[in-house]
Parts: C-alpha cells; structure tokens; sequence
C-alpha cells in the first residue's frame, strides 16, 4: 500500500460518494433528456439548471475534500511523521489524490453539460469542454484543494484552532476576501497576458426565435466579441503560481508540524 | 554519542515538563527511562523523536537534528493508534512505503511470536494492538528504538511476551530507551537506567554501578524517587 493507496482507503466514503453524486447526476440527466419533448429550448433550460444547481456544491467540494484530506497530519498518528519520507512524499500523495477526485467530478459534469446542450442541438467548438474543464481545474480546484491542505496543516501545527470557530470562520472570511482581492489584482494587473480564443457556441434558430433575434441560428461568439476579445488567461497563471507557491508551504508546514 | 540532550527544557503552558535536562548515550546499550507519572518521560522521548522542539536548549541524535535523523529512529508512542481496518498485510504494505528500513519478514515474525492475529485492528484487543505497534516499530532496523510505555496497560502474560520479543530483537549495533513504570518486571534487561523526577535526570547509572552496589533498578527507584 503506498501512499495514494492509503488517501484513497482513508477517504473512500468521501471520494465515492462524490463520484456516485456525479454519476446520479449523469443518469437523472440522461432520463430528463430521454424523456422530454423534442423542443430544444427544455434542453437549455435543463442544462442552464443543471450548472446553476451545480456551481455552488462544486466550488465547495475541493474546500472539503481539501479538509478532509489535510485533517490527520498530527496527533497520535505519529508514524506518519516520524517517516524519513519527506514531506514532499505525504503533501503530493493528498493533493494528487484531491485533484484526481476533482478531475473526475468536474470532467462527469463538462461530459453531461456538453451532450446535453449537443443533445438540444447546440454546436461549440470541440475543444471547449476539455478547455472548460482544465480551465476550471487550473484556476480554482487546484489552488482550492491546496490552500485547504495548508489550512489544515496551519491549524494541526500551530493550533489557532483553539479560538473555536470564531477563528475557523474569521479565517475563511479572510481567504475568501485574499482571493476575491486577488482575482480582482489578477484581472487588473495581468491583463498583458495573452488571451484563450473565444468559443463558437451556437444555439439553434428555434431558440434564437424563442429569443427574439434574427432568424438563423445563433453564434454566441459573436455576442461576446462585443465585450470581450478573448478569454483572459490571467486566471490560469495566477492559479498556477498560486498552487505551486501553496504546495511548498505545504510541505514547510508537514516538516514543521508539532505532535504536542 | 548517539543521543544527546544538553540543557533541554520544555513547557507546556505554564506546565515545565522538561527542565535544563542534559543526557547522553552512547551506541549498543538497553536504557530504561524511569520515573513516576509526570516526570517527562514521554515528552523527553518525544522531543528525541522530533515530535516536539524544545523551547530551550538541544537535541542531536547521531550529531544531527532530530528531524533530519527520522530515518535513525523508530518511535513508539504511549497512545500510538494506527488505522482501525488495517491488518498485517496492509501494515506491512504501508510501513514499506513510509521506512524504507522496514522489514515485513522479520515484522510477520514478531506478529506470530506476539501471539497478535492476522486480522484488522479494529478486531483486535487493547493488548493485541499494542502488541502489533510494538512489531511494527521492532520491525525496522534503525539505529535508535524509543519505546514509551511498550509494557503498558497489559496483563501479566502479555508483559511476558513484549520483554520476551524485546531481548529476542535486541541488536548490539542498536540503542534502545524503553520508558517504563513497570520496573520490577523490566528488571535484568536494561544496561542502564536513567531516572527521571520532575523532568530533570536525576541519577543516569549502568546494570554493572547497580550490581556493585547490591542494588535492584527497583530498591534504587524507591531511593531516589521516593
């Protein structure tokens, strides 16, 4: 048993039941879309549904995941500690397997938007839900999973914890705050960075009608143009830069820890 | 020296559990760590296992810090716990990927001298689980074995079996600290005994002073910690 075996028998319960989720989403998706009427239009409400229902449960998961994952570095499981393997060994075994996990969830719920929307007729460029996904990965499970690593290993090794939860959730208050400051920096400050193209993403013509638009099918790309010349990149890099700056204060943290 | 403790101090709150305590030891010697409850026995052990830094002072096993020496030293921890479904297979699957010093032969053996079954802990008594930790640490060749309480909470016949493993383990290339209360049971196997009070040392004395003096490791606990 090495060490991503061991994460993945710790959290078996956690992992599979986030996947089962994933999968039970896939199958209610794949009845609605079976079942429904021919008009388009239900399968854009139902897909517009699908990730407005899914968007706060999945920015959660990495944050709980995360915890889960970081919850055990101290205490009386000193043998993993005492372990000559360094940290670098314990700290990659979690977030590998954090973001394995993710990549699944995240990679059944793109999978199910885009043969839903495909389903209701609506073209995109191929590359867009691989994009989509990796993008989502990269910009927020990413740092997400590894900041709650170190957030874990921040309290097992100094203890703020000890204040109760008034410090958990004034801690989290500050996270979200250093982030949203941080998005907000990114977008301004890094806006030299090349942008990602902008998709072809077209609805049909009966939901274009629906809309009140010209006749003919739709290309949202179009629409977007007018707002933007392409995706910014920023978020990608600052992800990047973020996660790789979090995992060595993982790993400072895990060589630090204290078992008092 | 292959353990050395100069001036180490340690508190916890307001609480000093280790206070200026200096010790040595050199290589190939059985050390009993004695004392009465809250003398700092554990805490000293843990601080040799780099589990706790001290607030003051310093710790060096073979010369070098105590993490740095993780891969000179095995540790068994008073509470230690390990997880529930585990079972000897999955043990030694797990501890080949965190020591790479870690025998699953001579593991399986101690497991079977043990008399511990080959099932998952949580099947598995109090006595039986202390047992399969006490294999687990016995398990690795390393050059330093700092064992904090292995005889207990056991019964009588348990005892018998841990100290029976022990001596069979004994290596003379290796130092071993067990710490201890039980220390008419434990009499005969240590070199040396290291008595604590109060988280100071107070009297540090080899088998071989005891005997010249008429002494047992027990008539000399009861002088000077009594």
């Amino acid at each position: 048993m090495n060490l991503v075996m061991l994460e993945l028998r710790k959290h078996r319960m956690l992992i599979g039941g986030l996947l089962l989720l994933a999968l039970l989403w896939a199958a209610w998706m794949v009845r609605l879309v079976l079942t429904s009427g021919p008009d388009p239009f239900d399968y854009l409400a139902i897909n517009i549904g699908f990730l407005f229902a899914l968007t706060p449960v999945g920015l959660l998961v990495p944050v709980v995941l995360a915890r889960a994952l970081s919850g055990e570095a101290t205490g009386p499981l000193a043998f993993l500690l005492t372990s000559p393997r360094r940290g670098l060994a314990h700290v990659s075994a979690r977030f590998g397997v954090a973001l394995a996990t993710l990549a699944l969830y995240y990679g059944a719920i793109v999978a199910v938007s885009a043969w839903v929307a495909a389903s209701g007729g609506i073209r995109y460029d191929a590359w867009l839900p691989p994009a989509a996904w990796g993008y989502f990965l990269v910009a927020w499970a990413a740092p997400a999973v590894i900041l709650g690593i170190v957030y874990g290993l921040l309290v097992a090794a100094y203890r703020p914890g000890r204040g109760g939860q008034i410090v958990a959730a004034a801690a989290t208050l500050g996270v979200l705050k250093t982030w949203s400051w941080l998005t907000q920096q990114a977008a301004n400050r890094l806006d030299f960075l090349p942008r990602l193209p902008l998709p072809h993403f077209t609805v049909p013509r009966e939901v274009a009608r629906y809309l009140g638009l010209p006749t003919g099918d739709l290309d949202l790309q179009l629409g977007l143009r007018a707002v933007a010349d392409g995706v910014p990149s920023a978020p990608v890099f600052t992800g990047l830069l973020l996660s790789a700056l979090l995992f060595w204060v993982a790993l400072r943290l895990w060589e630090e820890v204290e078992w008092a | 020296m292959l353990v050395e403790l100069k001036d180490v101090t340690r508190r916890f709150g307001e609480t000093v559990a280790v206070d200026g305590l200096s010790l040595a030891l050199p290589s190939g010697e059985v050390v009993g760590l004695l004392g009465t409850n809250g003398a700092g026995k554990s805490t000293t052990l843990k601080l040799m296992a780099g589990l706790l830094y001290p607030d003051a002072g310093e710790v060096r096993l073979n010369g070098q810090p105590p993490r740095k020496a993780r891969g000179e030293l095995a540790f068994l921890p008073e509470r230690g716990q390990m997880y529930d479904w585990l079972d000897p297979k999955g043990a030694a699957g797990l501890f080949g990927t965190l020591y790479p010093d870690f025998r699953p032969q001579r593991f399986f053996e101690l497991l079977a001298q043990l008399e511990v079954p080959k099932r998952a802990l949580n099947q598995m008594s109090k006595g039986q689980r202390a047992r399969f930790l006490l294999a687990a640490t016995l398990a690795r060749k390393v050059r330093l074995y700092l064992l904090d309480e292995p005889l207990g909470g056991v019964d009588l016949i348990t005892r018998d079996r841990i100290l029976a493993a022990l001596v069979s383990e004994w290596r003379e290339d290796a130092t071993y600290l067990l710490s201890t209360h039980e220390v008419a049971e434990a009499e005969g196997i240590f070199d040396r005994a290291v008595f604590m009070k109060e988280g100071r040392v107070v009297l540090s004395v080899s088998a071989e002073e005891l005997r010249e003096r008429g002494q047992s490791v027990a008539q000399a606990f009861r002088e000077v910690l009594a």
